[in-house]
C-alpha cells in the first residue's frame, strides 16, 4: 500500500527543482514537444516551427516519433531513421519504433543466452518474443529514442519533437516517474539482499560470493536511474516547451482537456495550446461555444491559447510553413512563455 | 588432536545455526525480487518491460532459485518446518 501511495503521490506531484540539470550538455538547447490528437496538425506545426527557426539561423533537429510518419511529407523530403540534412540549419529524421524495439530486444537476448541456456522454466526466446508484443514496449522505445535524441541535442539550438497521438504520448511522459519509483523500490530490496549476503559472508567466510559495490543488478539499476533522470530533465526541465495542438471540434476539445489534466498531474507545464485552422469572423464564437472550447479556455485561462489560421490545402508549401512558424515565434518572442 | 577437531566442528555448527534464518530470509528476498520483475506473468503489478529486460541478463541466480522453488513448492511446509527446527 505504501508503494501504491508513493506511486500515486508522485503522479500528482509537481517538479521541485527545475535547475538541477543545468550542467547537462543539452541544457542550452530548447526542446519543443508538440502533442495533440491524431489529425489536428501536430506535424504541420512541428515542421513550421523547425522551418522558421532554421530560417533564423538556429541549428534545428526535427524528429518524428509518430509511427504514422508525415514529417517527411510536410518538409518535402523522404526521411529515414538516419538524420537527413534538409537545409543548412535543419536536420530531420523519422524513428522506426518497431525496428527500435526489435534491436533492443535482440541485443538483450544475445546478452542473456549464455546465462539462461540451462534453465528449463525460462525459455528466453519465447519470453522475449512475448515481451516484444507486450503492452508498454512501444512507449519504452519512444522513451529510449528521446534519450538518444537528448545525447544528440547538445549539438543543436533547438529540437522539435513531433509526437505520436495523445494517448501514447501521455503514457510516454508518465513513464519516467513510474519507472523511477520502481527503480527506487527495487534498489531498496536489492540493498537488503546484498546486506544479508554480506552478513552470511562475514560469519561463514569468503566462500559465499558477494560484491556489495559491484553487484551487476545494482549497477544496472543505478545506470538506468541516471538515464531516466536525464530523460526526464530533457522533457520537463528548463528549455522544454510543451505545445498542445487542437482543432475547434468536440472530440479534439475533450481530448485536449483530458491531456491537460494528465500532463498537469505528471508535473508537466503546458507552454501553449494552438488552435489549428481556427475559424474566422462571427462564426468563431459560435463554433467555440458549441464544441466546448470557450469553456475549456475559461477553465485553463492561464495557458496561452494561440489561434493559427487555415492556410489551405497545401500544408507542405514552404511559405505557408513560414507564416505559421512566424506566428509561433512571435508568441515565443513575446516572452509570454512560462 | 581430537579436542581441536571437536572445537572446530562446534564452531562450524554454531556458524551454520547463526546464518540459517538469514539464509531463509535471503532466499525469500531473492524470490520477491525475481517475482517483482516477472510478476506480470501471474498478474502482479510489474515495472515497465524495458526495465525488466535490462535487468534480466543479470538475474540468472534469482531465476534459478525461482525454478527450484517451483519444483519444491509441493513440500513447502516441510521446508518451513526445517528452517524453524520443528
Amino acid at each position: 500500500m505504501t508503494f501504491l501511495r508513493k506511486l500515486l503521490g508522485s503522479l500528482r506531484s509537481r517538479p521541485k527543482n527545475r535547475n538541477s540539470f543545468a550542467d547537462e550538455g543539452w541544457a542550452k538547447s530548447k526542446r519543443f514537444i508538440v502533442i495533440g490528437k491524431g489529425g489536428t496538425g501536430k506535424t504541420t506545426i512541428s515542421s513550421a516551427l523547425a522551418r522558421v527557426l532554421s530560417s533564423k539561423g538556429q541549428n534545428v533537429l526535427a524528429v518524428s516519433l509518430d509511427p504514422a510518419h508525415n514529417l517527411g511529407d510536410v518538409l518535402g523530403y523522404h526521411l529515414s531513421t538516419r538524420p537527413q540534412k534538409i537545409d543548412d540549419h535543419l536536420i530531420a529524421l523519422e524513428l522506426d519504433l518497431d525496428e527500435k524495439v526489435q534491436r533492443f530486444v535482440e541485443k538483450r537476448l544475445r546478452q542473456m543466452r549464455p546465462f539462461y541456456g540451462n534453465l528449463q522454466i525460462f525459455n528466453a526466446d519465447k519470453f522475449l518474443e512475448t515481451i516484444k508484443q507486450s503492452p508498454g514496449m512501444e512507449e519504452f522505445a519512444v522513451l529510449e529514442a528521446i534519450r538518444e535524441i537528448s545525447a544528440f541535442a547538445e549539438k543543436c539550438d533547438a529540437v522539435v519533437l513531433d509526437t505520436p497521438p495523445t494517448g501514447m504520448t501521455v503514457r510516454v511522459l508518465s513513464l519516467p516517474d513510474i519507472t523511477l519509483i520502481w527503480i527506487a523500490e527495487l534498489m531498496k530490496l536489492r540493498s537488503k539482499i546484498l546486506n544479508r549476503r554480506a552478513y552470511i559472508q562475514n560469519i561463514e567466510g569468503p566462500d559465499v560470493e558477494i560484491n556489495l559495490g559491484n553487484d551487476p543488478v545494482m549497477a544496472e539499476l543505478r545506470r538506468y536511474k541516471s538515464e531516466i533522470e536525464s530523460t526526464k530533465s530533457f522533457l520537463l526541465g528548463e528549455g522544454a516547451f510543451i505545445f498542445l495542438v487542437l482543432q475547434a471540434d468536440k472530440l479534439s476539445v475533450s481530448e485536449t482537456e483530458r491531456t491537460i489534466n494528465i500532463l498537469y498531474s505528471n508535473g508537466y507545464q503546458i507552454t501553449a495550446c494552438f488552435i489549428n485552422r481556427a475559424p474566422k469572423g462571427e462564426r468563431c464564437n459560435f463554433i467555440y461555444d458549441s464544441c466546448g472550447l470557450s469553456n475549456l479556455m475559461k477553465v485553463y485561462d492561464k495557458i496561452p491559447w494561440i489561434e493559427l489560421p487555415d492556410l489551405g490545402r497545401d500544408i507542405s508549401d514552404h511559405q505557408n510553413l513560414l507564416v505559421l512558424g512566424d506566428i509561433i515565434c512571435n508568441f515565443l518572442d513575446a516572452g509570454d512563455v512560462r | 588432536m581430537i579436542g581441536e577437531d571437536f572445537f572446530e566442528l562446534l564452531k562450524k555448527i554454531t556458524k551454520l545455526q547463526a546464518t540459517d534464518y538469514v539464509k531463509a530470509e535471503l532466499a525469500a528476498l531473492e524470490e520477491i525480487f525475481g517475482l517483482l520483475l516477472l510478476g506480470s506473468f501471474i498478474g502482479l503489478p510489474a515495472p515497465s518491460s524495458g526495465l525488466v529486460i535490462r535487468l534480466l541478463p543479470h538475474l540468472g541466480p534469482e531465476l534459478e532459485l525461482l525454478e527450484r522453488r517451483v519444483a519444491e513448492s509441493d513440500d513447502l511446509f516441510a521446508q518451513v518446518a526445517g528452517v524453524l527446527k520443528i
